[in-house]
């Protein structure tokens, strides 16, 4: 079924095209979003709105993007808002000065390069972190993450450069050699 | 600029970090359709009325203290926009009945303007157009008063109305260059320092004991 069918079947009204909708977008939608918020609770809160968003906006979709890519962009709006709600009340601060020092183990035993890793996108700027995970993480190209975040695809790769570098820089000694 | 990948240790560690389970797909979607069965104009209805309605309340008083305070002099069938002139002391209470609710709606939007050029400058989401839809309502229950005397206050309404409009119309997951322009009709208007000039008395300006 192509995009153009299924938006028309929807927009006629056709529960079971509603349902085809969401099943054939739910699973990149919920990994999108559950790699911005990290947690699944959340996360599903994120998935229902996006698709409510998606089909309440659907007659106003003009086909400059593919269907999936409209609805990742307004995933990644619902989950950018979410994380900022949650980062309002305390709940998910993590800052470039919370990461330990590269080199330094803050328990004297072993390094743990996860760990550090994890905290160093933690503490990536908002639009660097966005753009690393989509690309490195979740395998979109910068030409869906220029769409999906209404940004050039020359500006997703500069954000990419920018947010490999700064990790890079924040594991230190500690990265392996590339 | 650096445009190597990450070693493919590390690469493989990132996939890790907020690795998703499974989606709850069932569940997300029993939570969608039970949202999209409720009566959405209802909601739309009510949240419009919680602010409309005592602006109208408002400007009701206002009406009426304009009548009553125009006494004999005024029959009962002249306008509206009659009823609202100054005839006398009593007759002003109306107008500032007037200004004290357009005052109120001026400061509710200077504060929701305000934020909305914060968020665009900080490249953040935009506040709810629902808000800007509520403002709108009251924005235009004011502009079509009868009671509206002030030039200023009509300009500043007429403005507002402007910018409102163009937000309440923006797409949910924002256009920045939309956005961007917003912001630029805001500024070249200079209508946030307006309206902190209008909603802001200076001591002579403040009624004494009218209302």
């Amino acid at each position: 079924m192509t995009d153009s069918y299924l938006i028309a079947r929807v927009l006629a009204g056709d529960a079971a095209a509603e349902r085809s909708m969401y099943d054939a977008h739910v699973d990149r939608v919920w990994r999108l979003v559950y790699r911005i918020v990290g947690d699944a609770d959340q996360a599903a809160d994120c998935v229902q709105e996006t698709f409510i968003r998606a089909f309440s906006r659907l007659s106003g979709f003009r086909g400059e993007s593919t269907l999936g890519t409209w609805i990742g962009s307004i995933a990644i709006s619902t989950a950018l808002n979410a994380v900022r709600s949650l980062k309002r009340r305390g709940a998910r601060v993590v800052s470039i000065d919370d990461a330990p020092e590269p080199g330094v183990d803050p328990q004297g035993g072993d390094p743990d390069l996860k760990q550090r890793l994890h905290a160093a996108i933690d503490a990536l700027p908002k639009g660097y972190r966005t753009v690393f995970l989509m690309h490195d993480v979740e395998g979109y190209t910068h030409e869906e993450i220029g769409a999906a975040l209404s940004i050039a695809s020359g500006t997703s790769k500069a954000q990419l450069s920018r947010a490999r570098a700064r990790l890079r820089s924040a594991l230190g000694a500690f990265a392996p050699e590339s | 600029m650096d445009d190597k990948p990450l070693d493919s240790e590390l690469t493989r560690l990132a996939a890790e970090y907020h690795e998703p389970p499974p989606p709850p797909r069932e569940e997300i979607w029993e939570r969608i359709a039970a949202a999209r069965r409720q009566p959405s104009r209802t909601i739309e209805f009510r949240r419009i009325a919680r602010v409309a309605l005592p602006m109208a309340a408002v400007l009701a008083l206002a009406f009426a203290m304009g009548r009553w305070s125009a006494g004999e002099g005024i029959a009962p069938s002249d306008s509206a926009i009659a009823v609202m002139t100054p005839m006398n002391d009593s007759a002003g209470a109306g107008s500032l009945v007037y200004r004290a609710a357009a005052t109120r709606h001026l400061q509710n939007a200077g504060v929701y303007l305000a934020d909305f050029r914060n968020a665009a400058l900080r490249d953040e989401a935009s506040p709810a157009a629902g808000s800007a839809r509520e403002l709108l309502v009251s924005n235009r229950l004011l502009l079509s008063s009868p009671a509206i005397e002030d030039p200023e206050i009509r300009n500043l309404l007429e403005d507002v109305e402007l910018l409102l409009v163009q937000i309440a119309q923006l797409p949910a997951e924002g256009v920045r260059a939309d956005t961007s322009l917003i912001t630029d009709g805001l500024d070249a208007v200079d209508l946030l320092t307006r309206i902190r000039a209008e909603v802001t008395p200076s001591p002579a300006a403040r009624p004494q004991g009218v209302i």
